[in-house]
């Protein structure tokens, strides 16, 4: 799961990051299918997949649930990058930031722009906790103590060092933009794919069998804290930002037709779907062959180092940084979007230490079923306000591009259909512990139509303009 | 770049991903064991990472 990997104009050449932003993509710079099937496959074969397929067995997922949830829920993601993201990004061929700012205006873009920044460096954060625990397998057993599941503290200073030592290379590096990086990333996405196929058979060799089924049923006594449903949603929203939320739109505004939309599948079916089982089969071999208990689980490193050794460990390492290293260098951009005074190295310095101070604290990371869930219940309503304004404003008789066409540096209908939801349901999650995978669909459907409710009222077509 | 440099890269990289997936396979079926499959992923990650930028055109 990679909430921010480089598009393919980013992989290709940073110019294309600073083309296009204010204006329609032209014919001439529209990309084939191929770069985007590559995209897909690499960025969603990232660090944080080591840890997702081990927590869905941590939080007791039965086989049944797992195989088909997850089969169903990237389907419903793949069919929402097509027939929602990709339509309006090659319709309209515009950046999210810009579509946002016809909307919503500048100041409401600003506020997007925090709270993605924000969330971004908890999302790095949790791949520098993953990289740190495959540095501690270069060091004697026990100089660094491995967080486990239910770690919310840093372990100790050695766990601390480590994750600086980490943070900072990533954020160093990020300072110079991420041009290498993203291409070592489109370099490694092959290599990365096949070291999680690679632990899958090397634990299905050491478990003595190839039936799946019975190894991903989880052991008596484990209680199972996440259902089929729960599955179906996280995989289907675990990136809501990126399609329901329309942040793809950056990426795909570049496409020659909707149809490569379909390329999400490379990344959902490969990296979400065989990879993530690959990597629950790893803790399954350490609870069944080690005795390990399902809900204190054990770190990335120390499974993929004893599965595959020093391969395994360069895979978690660079899966970790060249997913984090964008991801740094886009929340710097926030903050810069919000501080234009900062320089672009100082906003990404700010993010860096954000995220270096997240990825100290493993709660982050060992919370990473939930954390993308509320990731998509904050971002994903943004998507839907576009939604309606691409799909329905016509037909219902509110303005297209209200913040444009009138003028307005605020637009409130957007702020209150976006705000009251995600207040809503920040208060389910906490108050009902209901699951944050749960959360993105109802909050994205109610932004809508209030948008449209409110957008009836204060910006109907056809009529006098006030602002 | 040459062609044949092109040729010797893609050689090598497939070769690498090979190098990759073939020795768990191997051990999977008891035919490889352990030490020997981590030695040979690791040099064909090394093999991989020197050829796939010779191979990989970044679109």
């Amino acid at each position: 799961m990679n909430q921010n990997a480089a598009s393919p104009a980013d992989t290709s050449q940073s110019r294309t990051a600073t083309e296009f932003e204010r204006e329609p993509v032209p014919q001439q710079a529209l990309k084939g299918p191929a770069a985007f099937w590559g995209m897909y496959a690499g960025e969603h074969t990232a660090g944080t997949e080591f840890m997702i397929g081990p927590l869905f067995v941590a939080w007791g997922a039965d086989a049944a649930s797992l195989l088909f949830g997850l089969l169903i829920g990237n389907l419903m993601a793949v069919l929402t990058w097509r027939f929602l993201t990709a339509e309006i990004a090659t319709a309209e061929r515009l950046t999210l930031y810009y579509k946002l700012e016809r909307i919503a205006g500048p100041w409401l873009v600003k506020i997007y722009n925090f709270a993605n920044g924000l969330l971004f460096c908890f999302l790095a954060g949790a791949m520098i906790t993953v990289s740190a625990t495959a540095v501690g397998q270069f060091f004697p057993a026990g100089v660094i103590e491995m967080p486990t599941f239910t770690s919310t503290l840093p372990t100790g200073p050695a766990w601390v060092l480590a994750c600086l030592a980490v943070g900072t290379a990533m954020t160093f590096v990020a300072t110079r933009g991420y041009g290498v990086v993203a291409q070592v990333g489109h370099f490694a996405a092959p290599w990365m794919f096949l070291i999680f196929l690679a632990c899958g058979l090397v634990t299905l060799g050491r478990l003595g069998t190839t039936n799946i089924w019975e190894l991903l049923t989880p052991i008596e006594g484990t209680p199972q804290a996440i259902s089929f449903l729960g599955i179906a949603f996280f995989a289907w929203f675990c990136n809501a930002a990126m399609h329901l939320g329309m942040a793809d739109l950056s990426v795909l505004r570049f496409a020659k037709s909707p149809k490569a939309g379909w390329a999400s599948s490379a990344g959902m079916f490969l990296g979400h779907y065989i990879a993530w089982i690959c990597a629950a089969l790893l803790l399954v071999y350490w609870v069944r062959h080690h005795g390990v208990d399902p809900q204190e689980g054990k770190d990335p490193g120390t499974m993929v180092n004893d599965a595959v050794g020093w391969a395994g460990l360069a895979c978690v390492v660079i899966a970790g940084w060249t997913t984090a290293n964008p991801t740094i260098y886009r929340a710097g951009l926030a903050f810069q979007g919000m501080l234009p005074g900062l320089s672009r190295t100082a906003a990404t310095l700010l993010a860096g230490t954000l995220c270096i101070a997240a990825g100290i604290f493993p709660a982050f990371a060992m919370n990473l079923l939930s954390f993308v869930g509320l990731y998509g219940t904050v971002l994903a309503p943004i998507g839907a306000i576009i939604v309606v304004d691409h799909f329905l404003a016509h037909r219902v008789g509110i303005e297209a591009d209200p913040a444009a066409s009138r003028g307005l540096v605020f637009n409130g209908s957007v702020f209150v259909a976006w705000l009251v939801p995600v207040v809503i349901a920040m208060y389910a999650y906490v108050a009902h512990d209901v699951f944050a995978s749960y959360l993105p669909l109802p909050s994205a459907v109610a932004c809508g139509l209030i948008y449209l409710g409110l957008s009836r009222l204060t910006c109907p077509a056809a009529t006098g303009v006030s602002s | 770049m040459t062609q044949a440099r092109k040729s010797l890269a893609r050689f090598c990289g497939l070769a690498a991903l090979v190098g990759t997936i073939l020795p768990p396979l191997l051990f999977m079926l008891k035919l490889m064991p352990h030490n020997a499959m981590q030695q040979v992923m690791l040099v064909a990650a090394i093999v991989w990472f020197v050829a796939a930028p010779f191979w990989l055109k970044v679109e």
